[in-house]
């Protein structure tokens, strides 16, 4: 590799990530200018472009569009009664229908574990290694259950939520984080309520459309007494 | 119906519906929140005549102010509310039973556990997730491998004491069971009460709030009484069935159409006195 390339490259990887950690952080306005499925969409350029300029450029232009959003007082669900955290993957194929429910419900998923993933505060162009495995080590799944905890309640405190989603993904095992009992404990802990839908990211057929309506409906409703 | 219909014309009624996976249920209230109606159909997706002569005769003869779809097919119903069954449950449960309580609904394709409060406030519920073991399709389905009538059912397991119990939750695999049963030749009363064994241990590995009144409702338990005093065993304790169990969802409905309309009179008084 070209000597300075690796800094070059880590540079803008440290840029892109902080704009898309700012990005994230207009969702903390109520009503949040952008969801969570949006965030599904908007993350492509920090997974695939991350150390490029393409990825910086993309997300000053984006972080405009939201702040003059927020400026205008113009929220992703207009009528924003209830925000609510989602953790665990993205039901992929169902982003679109999970979107209108949750919107035609006045429900806000301000905050995401997945979205927020793809922030990394510990890239430093002077360690450039040792940075990188910090921060690639530092993330959410690779942590034990009471880091996840604090990490998730810190993240519900900012993002001011009502209640918590929690996705058990039949097939990815470390992005499920309901199966040690998280979710009760969350609960004890903060007095915000969660629930768990069941489903998957790829595999349809660990998804069912009625019994998530059903659940995820009921629950909004819950959080909007 | 002994009302004349200008009478219903001229109240204030409310229509509640429960588009549910096997059946529709209709129910019709007063202001009081009295039943002046209850019908069940069977869920058609393609043939609706039915569903839409049903209507008709409830637009025709009553005045309806303000109407909720519930159930799996709420969506399908060009209604004023829509909400989801648990909390139709939970309203009509309270409507009937203002106190604290558990509420088990066992419905065509599942079954669910809802803690509700007095106004009938859900604050804790649970569903079968993936399977639809120990519903009424588990029922149908089970019935017709024992070569049994599904409306004998109730009265040939009263007649057996047995505690033969169908080992596996998946519905394949029990039709399996049932098929080795009937070469052993267990008597077809101990078939059935298996069945019913089966469904009451999928319910009691769901979380039943304790220490609460609990009420049984769903159209399984209207065909199937006996269901209630086996729960009522396993979990020692008492457990009521709501009278008309097959319509609490729909009913619960109705209640929260005139809630709606209500709260939207009062808006509409406090509009006015502005």
């Amino acid at each position: 590799m070209k000597s300075g390339r690796l800094e070059e490259t880590l540079v803008l990887s440290y840029r892109g990530s902080q704009l898309w950690k700012q990005v994230l952080e207009t969702a903390k306005h109520s009503p949040a200018p952008l969801t969570f499925f949006d965030g599904t969409i908007l993350m492509a350029p920090i997974v695939v472009l991350r150390g490029t300029k393409i990825c910086v450029e993309f997300y000053e232009k984006l972080l405009a569009e939201l702040k003059d959003l927020i400026q205008k007082r113009e929220g992703a669900v207009p009528q924003e009664q209830v925000r609510i955290y989602w953790e665990g993957m993205p039901v992929w194929g169902r982003l679109r229908s999970l979107a209108g429910l949750f919107a035609e419900n006045n429900a806000s998923v301000v905050a995401s574990t997945y979205c927020n993933s793809w922030v990394f505060d510990a890239f430093d162009a002077k360690d450039p290694l040792r940075s990188m495995a910090v921060a690639y080590t530092e993330i959410f799944i690779n942590r034990g259950e009471n880091s996840k905890l604090k990490m998730l309640d810190q993240l519900a405190g900012d993002f001011k939520v009502d209640g918590m989603v929690f996705h058990d993904s039949k097939t990815c095992f470390n992005n499920s984080n309901n199966r040690f009992g998280l979710p009760r404990r969350f609960t004890e802990q903060t007095g915000i309520p969660c629930i768990t839908i069941d489903g998957d990211l790829n595999d349809l057929r660990f998804f069912s459309d009625g019994q998530t309506a059903t659940r995820l409906e009921t629950f909004i409703e819950q959080l909007a007494v | 119906m002994n009302e004349s219909t200008e009478h219903k014309k001229n109240g204030k009624y409310f229509l509640g519906i429960d588009l549910g996976s096997s059946f529709t249920k209709f129910v019709v209230i007063d202001e009081s929140g009295k039943i002046h109606y209850n019908q069940v159909i069977m869920t058609r997706s393609r043939n609706r005549d039915l569903y839409q002569q049903k209507l008709q005769e409830i637009y025709d003869n009553y005045s309806i102010l303000c109407s909720c779809a519930t159930g799996y097919g709420r969506k399908q119903f060009d209604s004023d509310l829509k909400k989801t069954e648990l909390i139709c449950a939970a309203a009509g449960a309270s409507a009937l039973f203002p106190v604290e309580k558990g509420v088990i609904d066992i419905g065509g394709e599942d079954i669910k556990i809802i803690e509700c409060g007095p106004a009938g406030e859900v604050r804790n519920f649970y569903m079968n997730d993936k399977c639809s073991a120990g519903t009424g399709a588990f029922i149908t389905e089970i019935a017709e491998k024992a070569e049994m009538e599904i409306a004998e059912m109730n009265e040939l397991a009263v007649q057996s004491r047995a505690n033969r119990v169908i080992n596996s939750f998946c519905t394949v695999f029990a039709k399996t069971e049932i098929l080795g049963w009937k070469f052993d030749g267990v008597p077809i009363e101990d078939i059935a009460r298996g069945i019913y064994l089966s469904i009451v241990k999928r319910i009691c590995k769901m979380p039943i709030p304790a220490g609460l009144p609990l009420y049984l409702c769903g159209g399984v338990i209207a065909y199937h009484p006996l269901l209630k005093e086996l729960l009522a065993a396993e979990l020692d304790t008492e457990i009521s069935v709501f009278e008309k169990p097959q319509f609490t969802v729909a009913f619960g409905a109705a209640i929260l159409a005139k809630k709606q309309d209500q709260a939207a009179g009062e808006r509409r008084i406090g509009k006015k006195a502005k």
